[in-house]
């Protein structure tokens, strides 16, 4: 601001004018100042994106895919015919990957909300260590991390190694990599810091001194938490579940690795479409019904959660 | 009154790991009993009440509500209501359910709750209000809403921890009124912590000044200001013209005491006897003179056979509505004297020779 102001300041009388008329005129319109600091984000998002999908959803209802002029394309339903009439593949694929999503989603909860609970309420100095030790180690590829989970469940992986070789528990190794299993351990690994740190936020929010007065007024720990700590950080597990199971949803790298040929994703089969079997249109079909589903659930879980309730009457209550 | 006290602290102690945040407190209050902590932040009043409420653990030194040791009982496991100072209002609570918290924990059933609820939000002045959430109440209303949280499940002492000073000056003289009607009302045991004097002062039937975790003073709210027992309550309760000297001479009524700084022989008569009495030629003492207890007067040779007098010069003084504030340069010492109304807005002007003047009665021993 102020090497801006001292530009500003050098420039010559004439051009010092329309500087000074182009300040007035913004500040007495501070709503176009904000339109246009959001400007790059909009063509981003409306643009590049925004032209991107409507090129996908346009493929997915004509012929021929990719078309080679504008004029010379007819409009048809049997891309989605295809996809979702002659066979049920498709749609199992992504039953089976909504189903990986939730069971990913779920595990994250279970992990993430025991260690942001204790590092926002422990009287721990240096909170924001902690959390970086949980972090950093999401510095690292997420190849190189995918591979790390393949050592470990593979068939002379750490695990079999230590059953077999060690413990001598079992005489053949368990399969365990290239499973549906395989791919929620690895989603949960890749995407716990998502939710940790927005679940670690809202706890860390809640004023100490709620379930002081929950306390004194005869709650005990257990009571206190479920009435007070609970319902205050649901806005911040609400913002996690939302993002992991978003992102794990639509997960491209994690089932290629751990999953093996037999366990595949939804972005998968769009992937294969697109680049191997050379099916446009089927390809377009299956991403426009999968971004309608994820729609779809989103919509309803905020329906159903209430999300924005819970945001505004937190914002309300500073 | 019954004979047992409802709270009784004995040689508490509490240290933060090298800070010795309270150090050897003990009281006792009866029921029904107003009383403040009252000191400067950081003088281990909100720890005392924090120790008392359970929710930190005294190092050394015991607790006892209503006669039953509870020094290492949780907090769910104490008679207490407390008022927090930023209310500590559940946000994701309406009123109703704010305030019927205490009696839902209870096991109190459904409908009783309502009912008592409904009372209570009668008794802070705000009925009706049980579908409301915090977030749409004013300050005012917000620190009413906690009160009757606290009250509701009727404890056997309500802590206070600084409950106004969240509010503009206005509101915290008005809830003043309204928290001494409601406590006298209730005739509920009450601890309230504060760093305003006068708040301490003006609700209280006892007040204990503390300073750095120690108590200086346990006394009713006159004795506190009248007969201020240490050097730091007679500062810190108000105000005070601290001066040192030397005793040199005592007799039947009072003590004369030469004081080296303002240049001067004083004498201090007070009813607080004993306090002079163990005082001879000799001993060092600080005499303390409330700023409204002194006079000032224009007529420098005036009548020689008055005692405590002495000239001094105009530094400074502003006009404060009630009364005028004079800082006064009496050998090079300065004193501060407070004259009330029309006396002290137009006779006077920077510079001028006036004479300080006290009555022996108005003075009193602070620190030997």
């Amino acid at each position: 601001m102020s090497i801006i102001q001292s530009v500003i300041n050098r420039l010559p009388g004439e051009q010092m004018g329309y500087v000074d008329g182009v300040n007035r005129y913004l500040r007495d319109r501070p709503n176009l100042i904000a339109l246009l600091q959001l400007s790059l984000g909009l063509f981003l998002v409306f643009v590049v994106l925004g032209v991107s999908l409507l090129i996908v959803v346009f493929y997915s209802f004509v012929r021929p895919v990719p078309p080679e002029s504008l004029t010379d394309v007819s409009v048809t339903l049997e891309h989605y015919q295809l996809g979702f009439v002659e066979t049920t593949f498709y749609l199992r694929v992504m039953w089976d990957s909504f189903v990986i999503a939730v069971q990913t989603t779920i595990l994250c909860i279970l992990l993430a909300y025991p260690a942001a609970y204790f590092i926002a309420f422990s009287d721990l100095e240096y909170k924001n260590i902690w959390l970086l030790l949980i972090i950093i180690p999401f510095w690292i590829n997420l190849v190189i991390r995918t591979y790390a989970w393949m050592l470990i469940l593979g068939n002379r992986g750490l695990i079999n190694w230590l059953l077999i070789d060690l413990a001598g528990f079992v005489q053949d190794p368990i399969p365990l990599l290239f499973s549906q299993g395989a791919i929620v351990v690895g989603l949960t690994h890749v995407f716990l810091p998502f939710i940790l740190i927005p679940i670690f936020t809202s706890l860390d929010r809640i004023d100490r001194s709620h379930v002081e007065a929950a306390k004194n007024l005869g709650a005990n720990k257990l009571q206190a938490f479920y009435e007070v700590t609970l319902p205050q950080s649901l806005p911040g597990v609400a913002a996690g579940v939302m993002i992991v199971f978003v992102l794990s949803f639509g997960s491209f790298l994690t089932p290629i690795l751990l999953g093996g040929a037999e366990n595949i994703m939804i972005a998968n089969l769009v992937e294969e479409m697109f680049g191997q079997i050379n099916n446009w249109g089927l390809g377009s079909a299956l991403a426009v019904v999968f971004v309608i589903v994820v729609l779809a659930i989103v919509y309803a879980f905020n329906r159903l959660i209430g999300l924005k309730e819970l945001y505004s009457q937190e914002g309300e209550a500073q | 009154m019954s004979d047992t006290p409802i709270v009784r602290a004995e040689g508490l102690i509490k240290d933060f790991g090298d800070v010795r945040a309270v150090d050897d407190i003990s009281f006792e209050i009866e029921e029904g009993e107003f009383f403040s902590l009252v000191g400067p932040s950081g003088c281990g009043k909100t720890t005392t009440l924090r120790m008392i409420a359970g929710f930190d653990r005294p190092t050394a030194g015991d607790i006892y509500i209503q006669d039953e040791r509870v020094t290492r009982a949780p907090p769910y496991d104490r008679d207490t209501g407390m008022v927090f100072q930023g209310y500590a209002l559940f946000p994701h609570k309406t009123v109703g359910k704010n305030v019927g918290f205490g009696l839902k924990m209870d096991g109190v059933p459904e409908d009783e709750r309502a009912e008592r609820v409904a009372d209570v939000l009668e008794l802070v002045d705000l009925p009706g209000y049980e579908d409301r959430y915090p977030s749409e109440l004013s300050g005012g209303q917000q620190q009413r809403i906690a009160l009757a949280r606290a009250l509701v499940i009727e404890p056997s002492v309500l802590l206070l921890d600084e409950p106004l000073s969240n509010l503009d000056l206005k509101l915290r003289k008005q809830m003043r009124f309204e928290l001494q009607r409601i406590q006298q009302e209730l005739g509920v045991t009450t601890i309230y912590v504060t760093h305003d004097q006068e708040e301490a002062l003006s609700m209280s039937d006892r007040v204990l000044v503390m300073n750095e975790g120690e108590a200086e003073q346990i006394d009713d709210s006159l004795s506190i200001y009248n007969e201020p027992s240490t050097r730091f309550v007679a500062d810190f309760i108000g105000e005070a013209n601290l001066l040192e000297g030397t005793v040199v001479d005592r007799n039947e009524t009072g003590i004369d005491v030469e004081l080296d700084g303002v240049g001067m022989d004083a004498r201090v008569e007070t009813g607080n006897g004993d306090r002079i009495d163990r005082l001879s030629s000799g001993h060092e003492v600080t005499v303390s003179v409330r700023p409204e207890n002194i006079s000032l007067s224009r007529d420098v040779d005036g009548d020689p056979t008055r005692t405590n007098h002495v000239e001094g010069t105009i530094k400074s003084f502003t006009f404060l509505g009630k009364v005028t504030r004079f800082l006064i340069d009496v050998n090079g010492e300065e004193m501060l004297v407070e004259v009330p109304g029309r006396a002290g807005q137009q006779r006077f002007q920077n510079g001028q020779q006036v004479v300080v003047e006290w009555d022996p009665r108005e003075s009193i021993v602070v620190g030997v």
